[in-house]
């Protein structure tokens, strides 16, 4: 599917790639899942450019979601939007995920948001990549307004690599034409390894800021609260302690879809949560 | 075209994808006769975001130096990209 030029074959020492995984994960840590893959890739070096014949399976089980950067920059700029706040997604969108959206939206006085499905091989629990599409299509078609949201997708694992991986999300997105990113809490973090916010906090690195165009727009959990019926972030609610929102669990939503229960309006759309909920008892 | 951001390290985009059919036939002929590497559906994942142009502007995979700099530094703040390794 593609052809290299080679330029070099290298041997790289178990302990350069244990010190990389250090410096890029922050612990080379072999529990860590990102450090465990990447610790067990080989020790061969093959570098050189590339040029490439075909995008894979993507086009074919993703037709109308994947698209190259190139193709995301002219759908953005035939909407005629400027400034593009993206936000990244492996799950499907309930009610949190639309309003964090919007508010991004809002606060940034931004034309439009990308949602950028990850889209690929699916691990245990996964919602296949289509009923995500139709999904988060569906909460697009009835919850937002016209031409306020572009659904795209790519193919790209989670590494799990916490803050540098914020960094490349955001790269990703500032080559498809976005100005702004959506990150919150923990983003591409697993277990403990990161601390909450520090995903956020590497983009006022110096070298980050001196060559990533893109910026962030910070974001807490956001979610339904009793007092205040509707959703907020939660940052911005210091009086609310957990028993104030309406939070759910994954398990808990697949475990209610599955048993065909209607999840609560405050949570999900309903027109959302018919689509999950026939999928689930489509398993059965 | 609107004003959207500019891409990452360059002018313009550099999609790895051959556009056009001629030399697609001329590198697939060629490749018939290369070593062929089978890859794992991670770093094909990789090949396509590569092609598509997300990872601008590397044109391919780094070095050791360069990726070991990467990691450490965050040079280009491609740091992640970094760690390319293509396997045997």
């Amino acid at each position: 599917m593609a052809i290299q030029r080679i330029e070099t074959i290298e041997k790289i020492s178990d302990e350069d790639l244990s010190l990389m995984a250090k410096n890029i994960f922050g612990t080379n840590d072999i529990e860590h899942p990102g450090v465990k893959n990447f610790t067990s890739l080989g020790n061969t070096l093959i570098s050189g450019s590339i040029k490439v014949l075909n995008y894979s399976y993507f086009p074919s089980d993703f037709p109308n979601t994947f698209a190259t950067a190139e193709e995301i920059r002219k759908k953005l700029s035939d909407s005629g939007w400027t400034k593009v706040v993206a936000f990244q997604t492996r799950n499907p969108m309930h009610r949190a995920h639309e309003e964090l959206c919007k508010m991004a939206l809002e606060r940034l006085s931004a034309d439009g948001v990308l949602i950028h499905m990850t889209l690929g091989k699916l691990k245990e629990g996964d919602i296949p990549g289509d009923i995500r599409d139709a999904a988060i299509r569906k909460m697009v078609e009835i919850y937002f307004p016209n031409n306020t949201a572009i659904i795209s997708g790519f193919g790209f694992d989670m590494l799990y690599a916490g803050p540098r991986e914020a960094l490349l999300h955001a790269t990703f997105r500032q080559n498809c034409g976005c100005s702004h990113l959506i990150v919150g809490r923990d983003h591409a973090g697993v277990g403990d390894y990161y601390e909450p916010f520090a995903a956020q906090e590497i983009f006022d690195n110096e070298i980050v800021k001196k060559s990533l165009k893109i910026e962030i727009f910070a974001a807490d959990h956001t979610a339904f609260s009793k007092k205040l019926n509707k959703v907020v972030m939660m940052r911005d609610v210091d009086d609310h302690s957990k028993d104030d929102f309406v939070l759910l669990s994954g398990t808990k939503v697949r475990e209610m879809l599955s048993n065909g229960e209607d999840l609560p309006a405050e949570f999900a759309r309903k027109e959302v949560a018919d689509i999950l909920k026939s999928y689930y008892q489509s398993l059965k | 075209m609107t004003n959207l951001v500019a891409p990452h390290g360059s002018d313009i985009l550099k999609p790895l994808i051959i556009k056009d059919k001629s030399e697609k036939d001329n590198v697939i002929t060629q490749s018939k006769k290369l070593h062929q590497l089978k890859l794992n559906s991670a770093a094909a994942a990789n090949a396509v975001m590569l092609a598509a142009g997300y990872f601008t502007p590397l044109e391919g995979y780094m070095n050791k130096k360069d990726a070991l700099s990467v990691s450490e530094n965050m040079v280009t703040t491609m740091d992640y990209s970094g760690q390319f390794p293509l396997l045997i």
